[in-house]
């Protein structure tokens, strides 16, 4: 079940307190004044009627009284979650750690990161309530509207901000979450020492012994908003260091509340999923040439049915094709455009292909459906910054399934399924283990399903928590990418 | 004047140099009867003096000093002595002495490795050509003796020029605490001095050159109640680490009375309540110089920080097995920053 469609199943019933918010003062402040009168009359008569008339209605009109007065004066945090495993909070915040600042918003589903650059690439991480222990959210009170008529709003229409919606550094927020668990033996420790842009995909932490529930008790990771333009405090308690981090809020970008980049869900071109290790592999091979503008290409119809192109680095182009036909992806690096036998670069590039080739599973993708525009023809092409999808790359080696998008503008759309196991380690498809793949197999069958439903969601299967970080780009125009293809193949 | 002496316990002496290295380049090195001393004062940052008994790293017996007024002050690049001490870390024996080469006098290390050659090795059966009858075991693994000499040359100080010196007086500290592990201070220190630095990074690039020219400042207190903060502000954010439970040592009643005791500032810190904050005396420390100074960790040290509210930090490191005699110690004397 997709977020949007829990959003739109809870408007039908939502909560309203007996009394709500606004008259709790009046309420709680007329029943001490009766309090107070009463206690006087039974003062003035004591006897045994006026005990049961004055004084047992004063005693509850008190009682009642100051908790409705309690409830009305005291300050809730808007926003409180804990967490005992802050490491996949981590894992989630850096999917998307490519910008320096994120916006945050906060639901009662849970917390909406994105982080965006140039409004040309947008990365979004949603972190469920199920990742907490304890989540709990008090939607702050709008100056402009009523409560009640903001929470029907907001059902209507799910782009409406009125839960709050800040920025804080986002740096500063990896950094510290790094900070839980700083006393531990190498894992997380050689995580944390190589650097978030240079880690290899298979420095994945993998259970083991000393990464057992037994060594995480006595942890906890608190997140908590206080109020309007208060910081964003993070605690994290370990035996003996307690660390608390004040994020300075920031107040969001004018546009930002609408700073998505719209995809069109009616107008869906193209979908495949496949698993993520694959579109990394890929990325990261093409990477190797440096080139300016990935090219995706796929048709339904001919070969090559799904193709990535590097163009415009120094050394020409090479692209990745993946044959869906013999069940086994086929990574061929050709050297020039418009040569019909493929050409392997050089010894040590065949070697890693026909490595990859043998490791990869039979298949594929599990949806392929490419239905490109008219004006297109049979084949899809549209080309994308190298450089800008690259920043995706951290979400690919962490994620084990990714559905590739693209509407009929072009913009397209990584969505990243990230699957925690119940002792909160990844569950990296990067391993290509087969036997791990199986024993995920029979949950992810149906996974597919939900990163079909689209919108960031999150669900159980099973043991394993799954949560989604989603990527969107804004294609290149292509004037500009024939520009550079002809600038490269005169060089 | 002469000096000569095995060395006994080489890793630490090597993690000491290596700790003391960070901090300066020269060491003033002041070798005593019984105690030997080792002082860093480097033109900006922290001071180290720090003193030990000469059995802590020299072997007593073999120990000779001779000059005319028994104490020798030697002027040493501590970098080129840890290297040189690194290849004693795995020696048999090694011996250090005073000698002259020319005019230039020098600290010779000299040390007695031995090795397992890897067995039918042409190489090492050439290089062990001075051995009597290598040919007639010429297949096996065999023992091979190696002898490296080491020259570090040094300066002889003149007494007269190291009497000016003396350790920095401070007054009675506000607080005293013994640290936690060092290792954990230190990743936190690190991680907080980066996340401030990045932030300043990211702030602008218009004052890189200040930026540059001064590293974050780290705040640093603790109180009489065994808590410890440590703590860095920037504009993006406020980050504070917060240990409890920690052990603010008691004072030695044999060298004071109670009623001195009664006089001491740690006292009336004692008497605030652990939530208010007049009793936390708070220190602010350069990041990068901090992490420096924690590296001393590896030598797995028992640390007593006193804490001299806006003043200065002194660390008294004791190390492993000293921890009741006072004669090891070495001392840090940290400057605190004005805010």
């Amino acid at each position: 079940m997709s977020l949007n469609e829990i959003w739109e199943a809870a408007s039908a019933s939502p909560y309203a307190p007996l009394v709500s918010k606004d008259n709790q003062f009046v309420v709680g402040f007329s029943l001490l004044f009766a309090a107070f009168i009463l206690t006087g009359l039974f003062g003035l008569n004591r006897s045994l009627a006026s005990i049961v008339s004055f004084g047992v209605p004063a005693s509850l009109a008190f009682g009642f009284g100051a908790v409705f007065m309690i409830c009305a004066v005291g300050v809730y945090p808007i926003f409180s979650a804990v967490s005992s495993n802050a490491h996949n909070l981590y894992t989630l915040l850096q999917c998307i750690g490519f910008a320096s600042k994120a916006t945050v918003q906060i639901t009662p589903d849970g917390i909406r990161f994105s982080a965006e650059e140039s409004r040309v690439v947008q990365g979004l991480a949603f972190l469920d309530k199920a990742l907490f222990t304890s989540y709990t959210f008090n939607p702050p009170l709008d100056p402009d509207h009523e409560p009640l008529h903001d929470e029907s709003a907001g059902a209507e229409d799910p782009d409406a901000t009125y839960y709050p919606c800040f920025m804080v550094s986002l740096t500063a927020l990896l950094e510290t979450l790094k900070i839980f668990g700083v006393n531990d033996p190498s894992p997380s420790t050689a995580l944390a020492g190589s650097g978030p842009s240079n880690r290899a995909p298979s420095a994945q932490p993998s259970s083991s012994a000393f990464t057992a529930p037994a060594l995480l008790l006595d942890r906890s990771c608190t997140l908590q908003y206080l109020q309007d333009g208060s910081p964003l405090s993070i605690t994290l308690s370990e035996t003996g260091v307690k660390t608390t981090c004040d994020l300075t809020t920031y107040e969001p970008d004018a546009f930002a509340a609408d700073a998505d980049i719209p995809l069109q869900r009616d107008a869906i071109a193209m979908k495949i999923i496949m698993r993520s290790a694959w579109l990394h592999n890929a990325v990261s091979e093409l990477s190797g040439t440096n080139p300016t503008i990935l090219r995706l290409s796929a048709s339904a119809t001919e070969e090559p049915y799904f193709s990535l192109t590097g163009i415009g680095g120094p050394f020409s182009e090479s692209s990745v094709e993946f044959s869906i036909e013999q069940h086994h992806t086929t990574p061929t690096n050709t050297t020039q455009q418009g040569q019909t036998h493929h050409k392997t670069l050089t010894d040590d590039g065949t070697s890693r292909a026909r490595a990859t080739r043998s490791k990869l599973a039979p298949t594929v993708t599990e949806t392929f459906l490419v239905s490109p525009p008219s004006s297109m023809g049979t084949r899809l092409r549209q080309d994308y910054k190298f450089a800008l999808v690259q920043k995706a790359a951290r979400a690919m080696a962490v994620a084990n399934k990714v559905s590739i998008r693209g509407d009929r503008q072009g913009v397209l759309s990584l969505q990243f399924m990230v699957e925690f196991d119940a002792l909160g380690v990844v569950h990296s498809s990067n391993s290509l283990n087969t036997s791990s793949y199986a024993a995920t197999g029979g949950g992810s069958g149906g996974a597919g399903g939900s990163i079909a439903g689209g919108g960031g969601g999150q669900r159980q299967t099973g043991n394993n928590t799954v949560s989604f970080v989603d990527f969107r780009f804004v294609p290149l125009l292509d004037e500009e990418s024939l520009e550079v293809e002809e600038g490269g193949g005169f060089e | 004047m002469r000096f000569r002496t095995q060395l006994t316990h080489v890793p630490t002496f090597s993690k000491l140099t290596a700790s003391l290295s960070s901090l300066g380049k020269v060491c003033w090195m002041r070798l005593e009867d019984g105690v030997v001393r080792f002082t860093i004062i480097p033109d900006q940052g922290t001071q180290v003096w720090a003193q030990l008994p000469v059995e802590a790293i020299f072997e007593e017996s073999t120990y000779i000093l001779e000059s005319n007024s028994g104490i020798i002050n030697l002027e040493v690049p501590v970098g080129a002595l840890h290297r040189a001490l690194r290849s004693a870390v795995t020696a048999t024996t090694s011996q250090l002495r005073l000698t002259k080469k020319g005019n230039v006098p020098l600290l010779a290390l000299t040390v007695h490795a031995s090795s397992w050659t890897a067995g039918s090795n042409a190489i090492g059966i050439s290089a062990s050509a001075g051995d009597p009858g290598p040919e007639s075991g010429g297949s096996g693994p065999r023992e091979r003796e190696t002898v490296i000499t080491q020259e570090v040359p040094v300066k002889v100080l003149h007494e007269t020029a190291v009497e000016g010196l003396h350790e920095p007086r401070c007054r009675d500290p506000d607080v005293h605490i013994i640290l936690p592990s060092l290792f954990q201070l230190k990743s936190i220190s690190e991680r907080f001095t980066k996340l401030a630095a990045d932030a300043r990074a990211s702030a602008g690039s218009s004052n890189v050159a200040a930026s540059a020219a001064a590293s974050p400042k780290l705040e640093l207190s603790a109180n009489m109640h065994g808590s410890l903060r440590l703590g860095i502000g920037t504009d993006a954010l406020s980050i504070s680490s917060v240990w409890t439970d920690l052990v603010n040592p008691p004072l030695d009643p044999g060298q004071l009375s109670p009623a001195e005791i009664e006089q001491l500032p740690s006292e009336r810190m004692r008497g605030f309540d652990p939530a208010d904050e007049a009793g936390w005396a708070k220190v602010r420390i350069d990041g990068k110089d901090w992490g420096r100074v924690l590296s001393v960790g590896r030598l797995s040290p028992k640390v007593v920080a006193c804490f001299i509210h806006e003043t200065a930090l002194v660390l008294y490191v004791y190390l492993p097995g000293s921890w009741n005699g006072e004669d090891s110690c070495l001392t840090y004397y940290i400057n605190s920053y004005a805010a």
